[in-house]
């Protein structure tokens, strides 16, 4: 089937759009998930490092009044066992270092802001040392929780500085590396753009499937309405659809059969038609050809002549009841097709010939331009000599004495392009898409005078198109017509 | 001798335009209405050739076709089928059955004309040449 190429197909219009707003969605989700993961990841190493720091703030006051770190042994082997802390130090009130586990190099020194910051606050806080810190520092106060200083007591046995509760003697700082949620945040990201990936390309083959099920339907009922519009009523438009598409293909077919009753009834109405009208002209025919032949006595002149205008006028009924009948016969099929292969130079040469008589009382010159290497074509041989007697025969009516009439064929790509090429009063280009209907006849005060039936173009059109071919004109008024037409050289 | 043509159609008009141009063109012609009375006729009159509808009430003229090619002493007749029928099919049908012309109407006599006269023609030589051999 000969169908229009689709530029913009509804698969792939729906195809894109899906895809785009599956891009847009998944994408945004992909987003705000690593947004809200990397919120969640920082959140959860604050709170591990402030716990850590003021886990380890509480536990060190005795290891500072005592200076003796052994004390927190087992909570610095605790903190140090994570592994991305890189740091620990504790410090006495002045700056003293009381412990000091490193993993990288860091300022060793209590930074002077931040013990004014403990100082006020009296809680702890955690810092980025400058912004592109790969470390996160966390910082808890040491408060004393004793009545009297250990130190005081133990040196002095008196209660010489009086209460020291509440008193800041120390501070803890641990630095947490952000290597760790920098891992994770690439693993979030990575699983993001997996489940964004795959989403993609379910939705993909969500939409194929879906577009897929949507045309093909709709790609069938195309198929189908152009083999009706070719004429063929007879096949039955079905599509197992119990959507609104199966709906339009139930309509269809029910357009498809009143179409189809139609066109019978039409056909049997010409067909009965012009059997019942070709009987009596039979008679009317026969008798009035008695009388010329003057088999029954002799006829006078005004009797003979007006015998004549009675033959000239059952002649024009007869041809166009015949037409008509061939038109009808061509267009639903009942032609009997006899293809073969023949060449076309042979028969244009025989038809030329014939015509050659009618040519040449208006002194027209019919000429043939077809080279001997013209492939044969595969064509009815009977169907394709009437396309060329109307064609030509037209020309030979339409053209002015002493003209012209070319029959031109040539070979192109797999066709053969036929031309037929006349010199004559032209077609107006309001009359050359209309020429090829039934009964359509040029309104033109130069050729009332002109018989015919409005069906010679017609039936020309049919047959080309049995012989899967095209037909049209080119013509420009009182210069000519160009009637063109092509026949596909392939083997059927 | 003048050559005698049988003319069977059911419809007068036909057979009346038949009969009087070949009667105008030197034949002799009889005349049947119905396939029942062309084959009696036959059998009286011995018609050189017959020109035979095909569509007519009672035996049709296929069936009139048959029964003359099935016997002996008519099959040799020539048989002109002059016809409102003109499918192919039936034209083939007309031609397999023996016939020697399939013509549709609406006719041309000279078209008829020309058919018989080179039918008879054809016969003519043929029985010259077995005479001379």
């Amino acid at each position: 089937m000969q169908r229009e190429k689709i530029k913009y197909s509804f698969r792939k219009k729906l195809f894109w759009y899906i895809a785009v707003l599956v891009l847009l969605v998944s994408l945004t989700f992909a987003g705000l998930f690593i947004q809200q993961q990397n919120k969640l990841l920082k959140e959860n190493l604050v709170n591990k490092g402030l716990s850590l720091v003021t886990n380890l703030a509480r536990m060190s006051e005795l290891a500072i009044f005592s200076e003796e770190d052994s004390f927190i042994d087992p909570v610095i082997n605790g903190i140090w066992a994570e592994k991305d802390v890189v740091y620990v130090f504790l410090y006495k009130d002045k700056g003293k270092i009381l412990v000091k586990h490193t993993r990288m190099r860091t300022t060793e020194k209590l930074n002077i802001d931040v013990k004014q910051k403990i100082h006020n606050t009296r809680e702890p806080f955690w810092q980025y040392p400058f912004s592109s810190s790969k470390v996160w520092e966390f910082y808890a106060p040491v408060f004393a929780t004793i009545e009297r200083s250990v130190e005081d007591s133990l040196l002095n046995g008196k209660e010489k500085r009086g209460k020291v509760k509440g008193r800041i003697i120390g501070i803890s700082r641990v630095g947490i590396s952000l290597i760790n949620i920098n891992e994770q945040q690439k693993k979030i990201i990575k699983l993001s753009i997996k489940i964004t990936l795959t989403l993609l390309i379910i939705a993909f083959l969500v939409t194929y499937l879906i577009a897929k099920k949507i045309t093909t339907p709709i790609l069938e009922l195309a198929e189908r309405a152009e083999i009706l519009g070719r004429g063929n009523f007879d096949k039955e438009i079905k599509i197992k659809s119990s959507d609104e598409i199966g709906l339009l293909a139930k309509e269809f077919d029910s357009m498809r059969l009143k179409l189809r009753k139609l066109n019978k009834m039409k056909d049997d109405f010409v067909s009965l038609v012009s059997h019942e009208l070709r009987t009596p002209l039979t008679s009317i025919k026969g008798y009035t050809s008695i009388l010329l032949s003057c088999n029954l006595g002799e006829l006078n002149d005004q009797q003979k002549e007006k015998m004549e205008r009675i033959a000239k006028h059952v002649k024009r009924l007869t041809s166009l009841i015949t037409g008509l009948l061939d038109l009808s016969k061509i267009r639903y099929g009942k032609i009997d097709y006899e293809g073969k292969f023949i060449s076309l130079l042979e028969l244009v040469k025989n038809i030329v010939e014939e015509l050659d008589i009618q040519a040449k009382d208006k002194d027209i010159n019919l000429e043939i331009e077809i080279s001997s290497g013209l492939p044969d074509v595969y064509v009815d041989e009977k169907l394709l000599s009437r396309v060329f007697i109307n064609l030509i025969g037209n020309a030979i009516k339409f053209t002015p004495q002493g003209g012209k009439i070319t029959i031109r064929a040539v070979n192109e790509a797999d066709m053969v392009k036929v031309y037929c090429i006349d010199t004559g009063i032209g077609i107006s280009p309001a009359d050359s898409n209309k020429i090829f209907s039934e009964f359509y006849r040029i309104k033109n005060k130069d050729i009332t005078k002109t018989e015919g039936t409005g069906l010679g173009l017609a039936i020309v059109k049919h047959i080309i198109e049995i012989n899967q071919g095209k037909i049209w004109v080119e013509s420009e008024e009182s210069k000519g017509s160009r009637f063109i037409f092509t026949l596909p050289i392939n083997k059927r | 001798m003048k050559k005698k043509i049988l003319v069977v159609d059911d419809e007068f008009d036909i057979v009346d335009i038949v009969k009087i141009f070949l009667e105008g063109k030197g034949y002799e012609v009889v005349s049947a209405y119905n396939g029942e009375d062309a084959l009696k006729l036959i059998q009286k009159e011995k018609p050189d050739l017959i020109i035979l509808d095909v569509l007519m009430p009672g035996i049709d003229g296929f069936e009139v076709c048959q029964k003359l090619k099935s016997e002996k002493d008519t099959m040799f007749i020539p048989i002109i089928f002059l016809t409102a029928k003109d499918q192919l099919a039936d034209k083939w049908k007309g031609l397999f059955m023996g016939a020697v012309g399939y013509i549709t109407k609406p006719f041309e006599e000279e078209r008829l004309l020309g058919k018989i006269e080179k039918i008879f023609e054809q016969i003519d030589n043929g029985n010259n040449n077995e005479n001379e051999s």
